[in-house]
C-alpha cells in the first residue's frame, strides 16, 4: 500500500514536471516570477589627487554609491548616494560605472544607462567639484540621442586635463541597415559597431562633438585606455577585421588620420560576442603592455604582449600561466608590471597575479585571494603607495597590495 | 528500501515512459512565462524526456543571438522535428517585460532567465565555455550533447534533430 501511494505521488510529480516542460509554463502553484533585478557587483575605482582611494558601484539596493578610503580599504567612509533620478546603471561584467579625477580635483562618474529598446543605451555622467560632497545631475555625454547602442564607455583624463570618453556606438550600423532596407537589429550591411569618442575641456561640464574613431568594432567588450608618453590617451578594443576576425585594434585618440592599427593577430573567426575586452598600460620605456582574451589556432587563452608606441605588436606574445584565466587587467608602476585575473576551478574563483619587476622580461605567479561566491572582474590601480588590486565579491571588497 | 529510493526509481521509470510518449505530445506554446534558470535546471534539461533539445544561452546585449535563435527555430520547424528550442537569457533578470515582447525569444518553446553566479553555471554546463554568447548546446535524442560558440554548423543542427 505504501508503495502504491509512493508510486501515485511520483506519477503526480512526474506529470507535473512533464506539463511544465511540454507547455513551457509551470503549473500555476509552482509558477515563480523571474527574480527582480540584481545589483551588479562591478565597480570602478580611482585615486584622488589627495591620495584617497575612491570606489563607485551599486549597493545591495541597486543604488549608485561612492565611497572613499584613506588607508586603501582598511576603513571606508560612509557611502554617499548621488541623486541620479530614475537612471538605471549597468554594473555587470564588462559594464561598470567609472570614476576619475580631473586636474583640479574634479570628480566625474560615468555609467551606461540601458534603455528599454534591446541593445540600446546612453552614456551618462555626473560630476562633483567639492570632493564628492555634492554631485550634479547626470547628463548624457554624446550628442547623438537616437535610442540605439551607446554603451561600454571608458573615460579618463589625459595629462593636459582633457577628459576623454570613448564608447561603442551603433549609429553607422543602424544607418547602413536602413539604407540596405534591413529591419532593425539586422546588421548584414555593417559588421559590428563603431567606436566613437568626445572630449571635455572643462572636466565634464560640457562636451565637444561626437567623433568617430573606427568603424567595425566588436559590440560588447570593454574598451581599454592608457596614457601616451606625449600626454594624450590611447585606446585598445576588440575589433572586427575583415572578413570576420575578432582581434584587437589600437588608436591614439585625436590622431584619426592614422586610423586604427591591428594590435593582435590571434585570427579568431567568430560570429559571437566574447564579452571579454582587453587591458592596456603604458610602458616605462615607451609603448604599452597589453592583455587580451582570444582563441588562436583553436586555443582559448588570455595573452600578454608588448605594443610599440604606435600600437604595433612587439616581441613574443605569451599566454598567462592559467588556462582558465579571464578578464585580466594590467597596470604599471615604474618598472613593475602587474597583471591580475580571476580563474574558476569548479569550486572557487581564485584571484591571481603575474608580477614583473623588470618591465615584463620575467614574471612571477602569485595567489592573492579566493571566493566561493559571485565576484567581479579584478581592477588594478597604480597608486603612490604601490600597485593595488581591487576585487569585489558578494561578501566584501578586497584591496590588496601587489609589491614588486 | 527507503522511501526516497522508491520515489526516485518510480520517477525514473515515469520519465522514461514520458520520453517514449513525447512524440505524441503537443508542441510547446510560445513562452508567456519566464522561468528561473536555477542551479539544477541545466541537469534537469539534460535529463528531460523531451529530447532532442537545443539550448541557446543568450545575453541581452548579444547582437549575434537573435539570428541564431531564429535560425534554429526555422530549422526545427522546416524539418518537422519534435526538437524543442530553449533560450536562457543570462542577464535578463529585471528585464522580463522586454523579454516577453522580444519576437526572437517568442520563437523558443521555453524561455529562462538566469540570475546567479554565471561563472559557476558556465563551468557546470561546459568548463570550456568562456562566456561567449550565443552558446548553443544541442542535446540529441540519446542525450549526447554538443556545444557550439556562435551559430552551430548546419550539419550539427541536422544531426541533433535525428530521432
Amino acid at each position: 500500500m505504501v508503495r502504491t501511494f509512493i508510486a501515485a505521488m511520483a506519477l503526480a510529480w512526474a506529470a507535473g514536471l512533464a506539463a511544465h516542460e511540454v507547455h513551457g509554463d509551470p503549473p500555476q502553484a509552482a509558477a515563480r516570477a523571474a527574480p527582480a533585478a540584481r545589483s551588479g557587483l562591478s565597480i570602478g575605482a580611482a585615486v584622488s589627487p589627495d591620495g584617497l582611494l575612491w570606489l563607485v558601484g551599486l549597493n545591495s539596493d541597486g543604488r549608485l554609491f561612492v565611497q572613499s578610503s584613506a588607508d586603501f580599504g582598511l576603513k571606508w567612509s560612509e557611502a554617499r548616494l548621488p541623486d541620479i533620478g530614475s537612471d538605471k546603471v549597468a554594473a555587470d561584467g564588462e559594464n561598470r560605472p567609472k570614476i576619475a579625477f580631473g586636474p583640479d580635483n574634479q570628480l566625474v562618474i560615468s555609467y551606461t544607462q540601458p534603455l528599454a529598446k534591446p541593445y540600446s543605451g546612453e552614456i551618462r555622467m555626473l560630476r562633483s567639484t567639492d570632493g564628492g560632497r555634492s554631485f550634479s545631475a547626470p547628463v548624457t555625454v554624446h550628442g547623438d540621442r537616437q535610442v540605439i547602442t551607446h554603451r561600454f564607455e571608458s573615460m579618463g583624463f589625459d595629462r593636459n586635463g582633457v577628459l576623454h570618453t570613448v564608447w561603442i556606438d551603433k549609429r553607422d550600423q543602424v544607418l547602413a541597415a536602413r539604407n540596405a532596407g534591413e529591419g532593425p537589429g539586422r546588421s548584414g550591411a555593417y559588421a559590428g559597431a563603431a567606436i566613437y569618442r568626445n572630449e571635455s575641456r572643462d572636466a565634464g561640464l560640457s562636451f565637444g562633438p561626437d567623433i568617430k574613431v573606427a568603424d567595425h568594432s566588436c559590440e560588447c567588450c570593454r574598451i581599454a585606455l592608457a596614457p601616451t608618453a606625449e600626454g594624450g590617451m590611447a585606446a585598445l578594443w576588440r575589433h572586427v577585421f575583415a572578413p570576420n576576425i575578432r582581434d584587437h585594434a589600437f588608436a591614439i585618440l585625436g590622431e584619426a588620420a592614422k586610423g586604427p592599427l591591428r594590435a593582435s593577430f590571434d585570427d579568431w573567426k567568430l560570429d559571437a560576442c566574447p564579452h571579454h575586452g582587453p587591458g592596456l598600460a603604458a610602458a616605462l620605456q615607451g609603448g604599452y603592455h597589453a592583455v587580451w582574451f582570444g582563441e588562436k589556432a583553436g586555443r582559448a587563452a588570455v595573452r600578454y604582449g608588448r605594443l610599440s608606441a604606435a600600437g604595433r605588436p612587439q616581441g613574443e606574445v605569451q599566454e598567462l600561466p592559467d588556462a582558465r584565466a579571464e578578464h585580466a587587467d594590467v597596470v604599471t608602476s615604474g618598472r613593475q608590471v602587474a597583471i591580475a585575473w580571476r580563474s574558476y576551478d569548479g569550486a572557487q574563483t581564485r584571484l591571481r597575479a603575474w608580477v614583473s619587476a623588470d618591465e615584463g622580461a620575467h614574471f612571477e605567479l602569485r595567489e592573492l585571494a579566493a571566493s566561493t561566491g559571485e565576484n567581479d572582474h579584478p581592477r588594478l590601480l597604480a597608486t603612490a603607495a604601490g600597485i593595488r588590486v581591487l576585487w569585489r565579491t558578494a561578501k566584501e571588497i578586497h584591496v590588496l597590495p601587489i609589491p614588486p | 528500501m527507503s522511501c526516497q529510493y522508491l520515489l526516485e526509481r518510480a520517477a525514473r521509470h515515469l520519465v522514461l515512459l514520458l520520453a517514449l510518449l513525447a512524440p505524441a505530445m503537443p508542441a510547446f506554446a510560445a513562452p508567456q512565462t519566464i522561468l528561473p534558470f536555477g542551479a539544477d535546471t541545466w541537469n534537469e534539461l539534460g535529463r528531460s524526456p523531451l529530447r532532442p533539445m537545443a539550448v541557446v544561452f543568450s545575453t541581452s546585449d548579444c547582437a549575434h543571438c537573435p539570428a541564431v535563435i531564429d535560425s534554429l527555430a526555422a530549422a526545427i520547424r522546416k524539418s518537422g522535428s519534435r526538437a524543442r528550442l530553449v533560450v536562457v537569457v543570462m542577464d535578463g533578470a529585471g528585464q522580463e517585460e522586454a523579454l516577453r515582447t522580444n519576437g526572437h525569444y517568442r520563437r523558443a518553446n521555453a524561455l529562462y532567465v538566469f540570475d546567479g553566479d554565471a561563472m559557476a553555471l558556465r563551468f557546470r554546463v561546459n568548463p570550456d565555455w568562456r562566456g561567449l554568447t550565443p552558446y548553443v548546446a544541442l542535446i540529441a535524442a540519446d542525450g549526447a550533447t554538443r556545444f557550439h560558440a556562435g551559430p552551430p554548423p548546419a550539419e550539427a543542427v541536422r544531426a541533433f534533430m535525428r530521432p
